[in-house]
């Protein structure tokens, strides 16, 4: 700026600049918003209409008469109660035991030297280079071959270890002072009691944001619970039970809908209350 | 501290600690990741329980050039250059827009995450609904559904992909809010008092910058969309997704495990995919060293 | 209680040898500084006590019994840490706590020790704080808390007031020096200080490149050092050391005759004076001005000869010289003589 004219001057288009950038924001968010609640928004109001007025034309933007009953036949009917409690079952399970291991075995890397230690972590993170979907037909074969087949075991085994829980908890392990550990070692507190008294508490933000990722992915699975479990109905989890219910002759697209919706809540729910948690984790733990 | 019996105690427990993940890392992923490179050798046997016959590298080389694969590529490839672009531009541009202290910012964020969290499962049945002519949307959209989009062997890639772009908006929209919170602040403050306007100032300084996020989020997109199959199972089913070119390679390898099962042609796809996803993976990765360098 | 004594230990790691046959005796009870520049290898020192380093060769002894092999929990060390280490998620009142936890105590008791040694650091009623809502001394405090409630045989202390501002530092030393001596506690304190150092210790080890230079109260190490380095570390501002020429009887610096007679010396000699040694004068051994520190009541003026730095009084009125401008010095006491070659100490 070379005087105060040309300040003035560059003030005020400046201002009414910053008016319009902050129209288009709001303008484009809106639209981005629309498009993608429009579906969710449609399926929701469906989800409470008869199969006759699903079917009208014009379709109804609103439920006149909501039918709650669509979820009580998807609940019922359509055995999603069955599979909802398979859903958490299989959730709870996964997240648990690749929660456990993953802070064992990251602990370790990070707090202890050993013999074969970076081959073995070359190892773990290598298994991060493997997509599931190319081990299916050796996995299949695996379980099949055991007794966990029949169970939610077969469900839940095969995700229990995780390389991303090992890889963003060592590095929250090692974040932590080594003169806090060795402080530990002097009040003459052994490794294990360090772990669960010390460690663990430091690293609650990382862990959180784990557990927030694993239940996503746990709750979400679809490609090993439809190997498992087309057949298998005792077992099926909602997911694929929404396909089931999809593809059956069944009481119309209302009840598919309240299912849909039924199996979205929970992660809506989980979204919102742990928001922070899921993008730090989406995003390796690089944002805090 | 490190007596050689205290060393040997601490090191049996280090080992302990590892080994439920490594055991498992190992039985699930490692084993039978390699075990597709001796399956892949034999042809399966007409009846289970006969002996696999050697088929050597000829399994291989026959399936990669069969007509059902090369029109699994294609699916998966176009499904691929349909997502993936528009999501990663859409999502930055509504991360670019939502990265304002601005009133509501915190609603449309949760809005747009909202797609990231939803199943598979759910997207394809909400889309799929709309899509089945007996819904009045389409029709009253004008849009014609003789035969219905599901059905029709050139817009069911389209119907997949709208489904695929939807879910991926979300994640790509919270990477790039991340990577645009981790922008230094001043850099975009000093584009501003040389006078810059907004959008040179998003051209110059924003896009540069965020570039190490634009292709972390294109890689990301990429390998989630060569193994979609999810909605392809969910709308289309393994009997018709052929017929309206959307048998993507991913949705081979289940039907080769499930509804035709055969191990060896299931590893061959298998083998050949991973290969596909660690070329896009390399090639990002050099790209990102000779392109994204600067120094921050 | 106990004494602690280093017999002959060397520290390798690697090909870099940290510590040379370090050979050092300290007393129960007493208040020992480990003094040196950074990388002399007086926290490795320190942390083989606490058995956080084992020796390469050589032995560490508490109370008379070899601890090589001991591991450190069962030490009976407390060390307090140049960061504090304090444990983030606690409480005051839980970290100090913490070292009861580990062993057999019960919770009154614990309660009761944990409420004496906040008394008696002013931590009362901070208790219920976390760390990060404490300041730094306050801190520092707690960190001193949680070493002194396990009434440990010796006291491990890594530059505990590095962290500390300069007015905070002068107070805690006085006030960790007070503790030492109500507990008669061992204590081996670390600093790269010497203000500290000579302010602190009942005596004072200075290291240097992993050897040690000289061992010896405040006052003989001030008045008496054995070496070179000793003398150019200690004291504030140190000696400064010049190399000098001593034959027939006469020592000169830089060609310029002194009154002293360097008696039976002969040759290249270097020699330590301290800054009341020295003044200006109008004519004497020549330098150059560095530089003009004001200190209030008196004015150091720095100066060099050749490769020498020295450093001499005057008082706050007197005319200042300028950066660059020759100026004229005298020796106006014996100065200290040194082996030009090996640095030690040379008596006449």
């Amino acid at each position: 700026m070379t005087s105060d004219l040309a300040v003035r001057e560059v003030a005020s288009p400046k201002n009414s600049r910053a008016r319009r950038s902050k129209f288009v924001s709001y303008l484009v968010l809106t639209l981005g918003a629309i498009v993608v609640l429009f579906p969710l928004y449609m399926a929701i109001v469906s989800s409470l209409l008869t199969p006759v007025q699903i079917g009208q034309q014009p379709p109804l933007f609103y439920p006149p008469s909501p039918q709650w009953r669509n979820y009580g036949d998807a609940f019922i009917g359509g055995h999603l109660s069955t599979y909802l409690w398979n859903s958490v079952l299989q959730t709870v399970e996964i997240v648990v035991g690749s929660v456990l291991t993953s802070l064992l075995a990251a602990f370790s890397f990070a707090t202890f030297e050993f013999p074969l230690k970076k081959v073995l972590w070359a190892l773990m993170l290598a298994t991060l280079l493997i997509p599931f979907e190319v081990t299916i037909v050796t996995n299949y074969q695996t379980i099949s071959s055991t007794h966990l087949l029949g169970s939610m075991w077969a469900l839940t085994v095969p995700f229990m270890g995780s390389a991303i829980g090992i890889f963003l908890l060592r590095q929250a392990f090692l974040a932590i002072p080594g003169e806090i550990r060795e402080a530990t070692i002097l009040d003459g507190c052994g490794p294990m009691r360090y772990f669960w008294r010390v460690a663990i508490p430091l690293v609650r933000p990382q862990l959180a944001a784990f557990t927030v990722i694993a239940v996503l992915g746990a709750w979400n699975q679809y490609l090993w619970p439809l190997l498992l479990t087309s057949n298998d109905e005792a077992h099926r989890t909602l997911q694929i039970g929404l396909k089931t219910l999809n593809s059956g002759t069944f009481e119309g697209y209302g009840v598919v809908l309240a299912g849909a919706m039924i199996a979205s809540v929970p992660m809506l729910i989980l979204m919102v209350v742990f928001n922070r948690q899921l993008v730090r984790s989406l995003t390796g733990g690089a944002i805090k | 501290m490190t007596t050689v019996r205290q060393r040997r105690s601490e090191t049996v427990l280090a080992l302990c600690l590892i080994a439920p993940a490594l055991v498992l890392l190992t039985v699930f992923l490692l084993y039978p990741f390699f075990k597709n490179f001796t399956l892949f050798l034999y042809h399966a046997p007409p009846y289970p329980g006969l002996p696999s016959k050697w088929a050597g590298f000829s399994q291989f080389f026959d399936t990669i050039s069969s007509t059902s694969f090369l029109e699994g590529l294609t699916a998966t490839a176009i499904y691929t250059v349909l997502v993936v672009p528009i999501g990663v531009f859409l999502g930055l541009v509504l991360s670019v827009a939502a990265h304002q202290k601005l009133k509501g910012m915190a609603i449309y964020r949760t809005i747009f995450a909202t797609t990231a969290v939803s199943s598979v499962a759910v997207a394809a049945i909400v889309f799929g609904t709309f899509m089945n002519p007996v819904l009045g949307l389409l029709p009253w959209l004008g849009i014609d559904t003789n035969p219905t989009i599901l059905q029709n062997p050139t817009w069911a890639i389209f119907a997949m992909a709208i489904i695929g772009l939807w879910q991926f908006i979300g994640l790509s929209f919270i990477l790039f809010s991340a990577g645009l919170q981790s922008l230094p602040e001043e850099v975009l403050e000093a584009a501003k008092l040389d006078g810059a306007s907004p959008a040179k100032a998003f051209f110059t300084v924003t896009i540069p910058l965020l570039s190490p996020t634009i292709f972390y989020v294109f890689t990301v997109g990429v390998i989630a969309a060569m193994f979609t199959f999810g909605q392809m199972d969910l709308l289309i089913g393994p009997g018709a997704a052929s017929a309206v070119h959307v048998n993507t390679l991913a949705y081979q390898i289940y039907q080769y495990v499930v509804t035709q099962p055969n191990p060896g042609v299931a590893a061959c796809i298998s083998i050949a995919l991973f290969i596909l996803t660690a070329i896009v993976t390399l090639a990002n990765f050099r790209f990102l060293e000779r392109r994204v360098n600067y120094d921050v | 209680m106990a004494s602690v004594a280093f017999n002959h230990v060397t520290k390798k790691f690697g090909d870099t040898s940290v510590l040379n046959g370090l050979d050092l005796e300290v007393a129960d009870g007493e208040f020992l500084v480990l003094l040196g520049p950074s990388g002399c290898g007086k926290t490795t020192a320190l942390r083989m006590v606490a058995g956080l380093e084992s020796p390469t060769t050589g032995t560490v002894a508490i109370g008379g019994s070899v601890v090589n092999d001991v591991a450190p929990q069962h030490r009976d060390v407390a060390m307090v840490f140049q960061n504090y280490a304090l444990y983030p998620h606690l409480s005051v009142a839980k970290n100090i706590e913490f070292p009861l936890r580990q062993r057999d105590i019960s919770a009154d008791i614990r309660a009761q020790k944990v409420r004496d040694v906040a008394q008696m650091l002013g931590l009362a009623e901070l208790l219920d704080r976390k760390p990060r809502q404490l300041s730094g001394g306050q801190r520092q405090r707690v960190a001193l808390a949680r070493a002194i409630v396990r009434e440990p045989v010796c006291f491990l202390m890594d530059e505990p007031l590095s962290n500390l501002d300069a007015t905070l530092r002068a107070r805690t030393r006085s006030e960790i020096v007070r503790l030492q001596h109500e507990l008669a506690t061992t204590t081996i304190f670390v600093t790269h200080d010497q203000v500290e150092a000579m302010t602190m210790g009942d005596r004072i080890a200075v290291l240097n490149a992993g050897d040690l230079q000289q061992v010896g109260t405040p006052t003989e190490l001030f008045e008496n050092p054995a070496n070179a380095f000793v003398a150019g570390f200690i004291g504030n501002p140190g000696m400064s050391l010049l190399s000098a020429n001593a034959s027939q009887g006469q020592l000169a610096i830089g060609g310029t005759q002194t009154p002293f007679s360097a008696s039976g010396l002969n040759g290249a000699v270097t020699i330590g004076v301290r800054i009341d040694g020295v003044e200006l004068s109008s004519s004497g051994i020549a330098a150059i001005c560095d530089g003009v520190e004001v200190l209030g009541a008196e004015v150091h003026v720095l100066a060099h000869l050749g490769d020498d730095q020295i450093i001499v009084r005057q008082g706050a009125s007197a005319p200042r010289p300028k950066i660059g401008e020759q100026i004229f010095i005298q020796l106006t006491t014996e100065p200290l003589y040194f082996d030009a070659v090996t640095g030690l100490r040379v008596s006449q």
